[in-house]
């Protein structure tokens, strides 16, 4: 949709937007940002269904910045995934769309990433991933590649951390990696993770112009720009679209280039995935990790929705909360009376 | 200003919590004017909250000059050696503390006796490091009694110590 036009909320995109940013002029995350407004605006999404979460970091900062109607709670460095999570279950209804960066993913909160997989929280748990801590000045971080030099902290000798691979190793059924150079991919992705009944991870190198955008770095703006490997083009048909649901063509399991896979969603959605140069089914999951791996071996920048699965019942649905917000029950809903604290205390006689 | 939960349909109901500065309307603040003004809200806060936590529990004879102030789980050893002690004829008062920070009640208590003993089970003596940074003035009838073995307070230990500087 163009400037000026309004979705089907009659809003325009303006009013799905924050305070302005104070990061960084030319700053990855700020187009992540830009690219959160504009798939909730295309999508007509209700800002106050939407809780924005983040943990700390330059990445954190980012929820002020993009729909300035949703509630949102910044956390402690690494402890985002545990308020969401808590978040959630106060009110299962509603949507939540989660910042972090690869030192509150990769170093202090991996505890609470790997558990927030296994409890198949859903939300979109979205990593700006610069391969340093930016907020502090430009330390290596979890994710810099091994062998990567900085002018103030010399040499990286440890190997980075695949948070992708490790996402699809907790158990996540959802799971991407993206360039927030790449509008159109994130954009798809999102709106795919936004549909998506579980956890959906998407791992997006977001380059820091400041402390890591050395073209030799496999994070800065020139690297992702020359080595980005989309592996196939993204189309997210939602399910009321009828006339996108009659052009989809038979899927196959033998991936002859050209082809399309139709990833069905549960909640009707159709992702759409045209290949492009390579051989890739999202749905099949030691190729998943497979392609991750040789991407690390070979050094290559594999960006996509690398794997989807069915979702697991989420933590809500497993422990039976109810639905909406326990805040609006009344009384006599979350009070058990005298009578019912009698009975339970007898049964201990 | 009202707070608005999640979900509230409502152009103006959405608020972004976060750890930063903010001004008297809790709105986002970089100004240090603002923070100032927080961290003199909050020291009034944390002197107001001495009289609205849970007060000490003592047991006090204004005739005796002798003072015991701990707290939690020593208690049980606290009052044996206290029955100890009597039968040595070292009458105590006792307080025990239940909240930080530390209540009106317990600087009325070290002005009115003339020697007052802290056990503690915490090496480093710390409820006793507490009350000298609660308590700039005087304080050489206090005497820290830390322990950090690693098992529970025995009346026997404490008895020992107190008699130890009551008998000499």
């Amino acid at each position: 949709m163009g400037k000026g036009k309004v979705n089907s909320l009659g809003l325009s995109r303006e009013e799905y937007k924050g305070r302005p940013s104070t990061l960084c002029p030319g700053c990855g995350h700020d187009s992540i940002s830009n690219q959160i407004i504009s798939t909730a605006f295309d999508m007509g999404i209700d800002q106050h269904k939407i809780l924005k979460m983040s943990g700390i970091g330059c990445s954190s900062k980012t929820p002020a910045y993009f729909l300035g109607r949703s509630h949102g709670f910044n956390a402690l460095h690494g402890r985002m995934p545990s308020v969401v999570t808590g978040a959630l279950m106060g009110n299962p209804s509603m949507k939540c769309v989660a910042v972090s960066g690869d030192g509150d993913t990769g170093s202090i909160g991996f505890g609470q990433f790997k558990h927030a997989i296994r409890r198949n929280t859903p939300f979109v748990y979205i990593i700006e991933n610069n391969g340093v801590y930016g907020l502090t000045k430009g330390q290596f971080s979890a994710t810099s590649d091994e062998g990567q030099e900085l002018k103030y902290y010399g040499r990286n000798d440890l190997p980075a951390i695949d948070l992708a691979l490790e996402a699809i190793i907790a158990g996540a059924t959802f799971v991407a990696r993206s360039f927030s150079g790449d509008s159109k991919q994130v954009q798809s992705l999102l709106q795919a993770a936004l549909h998506h009944q579980g956890i959906a991870v998407i791992d997006i190198i977001s380059p820091c112009v400041t402390f890591n955008n050395d073209p030799k770095s496999n994070k800065s703006y020139d690297y992702g720009k020359e080595h980005q490997i989309s592996l196939h083009e993204i189309q997210v048909v939602a399910p009321y679209f009828v006339d996108g649901k009659e052009e989809i063509t038979v899927e196959s399991d033998a991936y002859e280039q050209g082809e399309i896979i139709n990833v069905d969603m549960h909640d009707g959605t159709t992702i759409r995935l045209k290949k492009l140069d390579r051989e890739h089914d999202p749905r099949n999951r030691s190729q998943a990790i497979n392609v991750l791996e040789k991407s690390q071996r070979e050094h290559l920048f594999i960006t996509g929705l690398i794997y989807y699965e069915e979702p697991r019942p989420t933590l809500a649905q497993l422990e039976d909360v109810y639905e909406g917000a326990l805040g609006t029950l009344p009384e006599n809903r979350v009070r058990p009376t005298e009578q019912a604290l009698a009975d339970v205390m007898a049964k201990f006689k | 200003t009202y707070r608005t939960l999640p979900g509230t349909d409502h152009a103006m109901a959405a608020y972004f919590a976060r750890g930063t500065g903010h001004n008297d309307m809790a709105a986002y603040s970089e100004r240090s004017d603002d923070w100032l003004k927080n961290m003199h809200r909050l020291h009034k806060k944390y002197q107001t909250v001495r009289e609205m936590l849970p007060k000490p529990i003592s047991d006090i004879d204004p005739s005796k000059k002798v003072g015991i102030i701990s707290f939690g789980t020593n208690d049980p050893a606290i009052e044996e050696a206290r029955d100890m002690l009597e039968k040595q004829g070292i009458s105590t008062n006792y307080m025990r503390v239940r909240a930080l920070p530390l209540a009106k009640e317990v600087t009325d208590f070290i002005n009115t006796h003339d020697r007052i003993y802290i056990p503690e089970n915490n090496f480093d003596g710390q409820l006793f490091q507490i009350i000298c940074l609660d308590h700039p003035q005087d304080l050489t009838h206090i005497k820290s009694l830390p322990l950090g073995d690693g098992l529970p307070m025995t009346a026997q230990w404490l008895f020992n110590k107190i008699m130890s500087v009551e008998k000499k």
